[in-house]
C-alpha cells in the first residue's frame, strides 16, 4: 500500500477534541465516526484516533478496516512514520483514521508519548477527534492527555448518566488544559420522554451541568450504516440520527444551528402524546 | 379538559422517568462529596441534637439533605420544624398546658432552615 498523503501545510495547529463517556456501549465510537465524516463533508481536514488499544472498532465504523497497515502504537514505538500508518477516507480525502493496535493493550503507550503524537498529528489537521476507551483508567489518562476540548457522550439512563458525571468531576480538574466541556445526549427515544418514562434532556443537563452541543434521537438506520461502514452522518436523512450528527459538526466549527425537533420523528399517535405531554 | 386528554392517552404525570431524574440528582451529590447517605443521617442526628439545645424542635418531621445547585455546586438543606414554645413534652408542666391549650400540639409554622455553600 501506498503512503497515505497527509496536508502538507504543517502549522495548522487544529482542534483536539476529546469523545469521552465513562460508560462502555453509550455510542462513543458511532458518535466519533458520524461527527468525523461530517467534518470531513463540510470541508474540514479531520482526522479520527482509536485510543481503545486491545479493542479496535473505529475502522469498521468507517469501513476502513481492509485498509489498516500500521497503527498508533507503532507510531509511538517509532515502527513507522506518521503518515505511513494514517488511512484515508474513500469518499472523503480530507478524512483520516489512525487507528488502535489490536493485538496490544491500554499500558503499551502513556500519556506523554500520546500528547506528543498528537501535537505532530494536530500541525496537519483542523479537526483531531479522539476516540477514548470506556472506564477512567490508563486508556482514559492517555485520551484526553492532548486534548483541548471533550464531549461527553450519554444516554439518557442513570448508569450512563452517573459514571459521566464522574468523567466530567476527572475533566474539571483539567480545567486549564480542557477548555470546553460539551454534552451530547445520545439514544433518544422522544416517545418514552412525552410520557415521561425517560429522563428528559433538561433533567440530564441540570445534573451534569455542562453545555449541550447535541441531541441524538435513537436511530435504527445506525444499525445499518455500521453494517455498511458508512457514516449515517454522510447519507442520514434530515431527521435522522445522521443529522444531528451533522448539527453538531457545525456547531463545533462555531455556526448557530437550532436543535432538531425530535418530536417530528414520532408518530402518529405519538404526536397526538406530545400534545398533551 | 387537558387532562381528560392526558388520562386517555396514559400520559402520567410523573413516570419514572423523573423517578430516575431525582433518584439522580441525589445520587450524583453523593458521589461527587464522597459523602454516603448513612453519613448524611449521622449528620442530621447531630444537627438535631444541637438544635434541640437551642428550641423545642420536631425530630419526626425534620429533614437534612445535600441538595445540588447549577454549575456543579452543592449546599446542605436542614429544615427543622420548631415546636411552640413550653410544648415539648419533657416539660414536667405539659398536662397543665395540654388542658389549657387545646391547640398544644400545632406545630409553629416557622421554621429552622439552616443552608451552607
Amino acid at each position: 500500500m501506498t503512503e497515505t498523503e497527509i496536508n502538507s501545510n504543517s502549522n495548522f495547529a487544529g482542534k483536539v477534541i476529546v469523545v469521552t463517556s465513562g460508560k462502555g456501549g453509550v455510542g462513543k465510537t458511532t458518535t466519533t465516526a458520524n461527527i468525523g465524516a461530517a467534518l470531513a463533508g463540510l470541508g474540514k481536514n479531520t482526522c479520527v484516533i482509536d485510543m481503545d488499544i486491545g479493542l479496535r472498532n473505529l475502522d469498521i465504523l468507517m469501513g476502513l478496516e481492509n485498509r489498516v497497515v500500521y497503527n498508533l502504537v507503532e507510531v509511538i514505538e517509532g515502527t513507522c512514520k506518521l503518515k505511513q500508518a494514517l488511512v484515508r477516507d474513500k469518499k472523503f480525502p480530507n478524512l483520516s483514521l489512525l487507528p488502535a493496535a489490536q493485538t496490544r493493550d491500554k499500558t503499551s503507550v502513556n500519556a506523554e508519548q500520546v500528547k506528543a503524537l498528537i501535537e505532530e498529528v494536530r500541525k496537519h489537521f483542523d479537526f483531531v477527534l479522539v476516540d477514548c476507551p470506556a472506564g477512567i483508567e490508563s486508556g482514559f489518562q492517555n485520551s484526553i492527555a492532548g486534548a483541548d476540548e471533550a464531549l461527553v457522550v450519554v444516554t439518557p439512563e442513570m448508569s450512563s448518566v452517573r459514571d459521566a458525571d464522574r468523567i466530567v468531576g476527572l475533566l474539571e480538574a483539567r480545567r486549564d488544559q480542557i477548555g470546553g466541556v460539551h454534552l451530547i445526549v445520545n439514544r433518544i427515544k422522544p416517545g418514552l420522554i412525552e410520557t415521561h418514562q425517560m429522563m428528559s434532556i433538561e433533567d440530564i443537563q441540570e445534573i451534569l451541568a455542562l453545555d449541550l452541543i447535541g441531541m441524538v434521537p435513537d436511530d435504527e438506520d445506525i444499525v445499518v450504516s455500521t453494517n455498511k461502514g458508512e457514516p449515517l452522518s454522510i447519507t442520514g436523512s434530515n431527521k435522522s440520527a445522521g443529522q444531528a450528527y451533522r448539527n453538531i459538526a457545525r456547531r463545533l466549527t462555531g455556526e448557530e444551528v437550532p436543535f432538531m425537533d425530535l418530536n417530528k420523528r414520532l408518530g402518529f399517535m405519538g404526536r397526538i402524546k406530545a400534545m398533551f405531554a | 379538559m387537558k387532562s381528560i386528554f392526558r388520562w386517555l392517552l396514559g400520559i402520567k404525570e410523573s413516570g419514572s422517568g423523573v423517578t430516575a431524574a431525582n433518584r439522580m440528582k441525589l445520587m450524583v451529590v453523593h458521589d461527587r462529596y464522597q459523602m454516603p447517605p448513612a453519613i448524611v443521617e449521622q449528620m442530621k442526628k447531630e444537627l438535631l441534637e444541637v438544635a434541640s439545645k437551642y428550641f423545642e424542635i420536631d425530630p419526626e418531621t425534620a429533614e437534612c439533605v445535600i441538595k445540588s445547585q447549577g454549575n456543579r455546586r452543592a449546599f446542605i438543606s436542614a429544615i427543622v420544624p420548631l415546636l411552640k414554645r413550653g410544648q415539648a413534652n419533657t416539660n414536667a408542666n405539659s398536662n397543665n398546658r395540654k388542658s389549657n391549650n387545646k391547640n398544644a400540639k400545632a406545630k409553629d409554622t416557622r421554621n429552622l432552615q439552616a443552608s451552607a455553600a
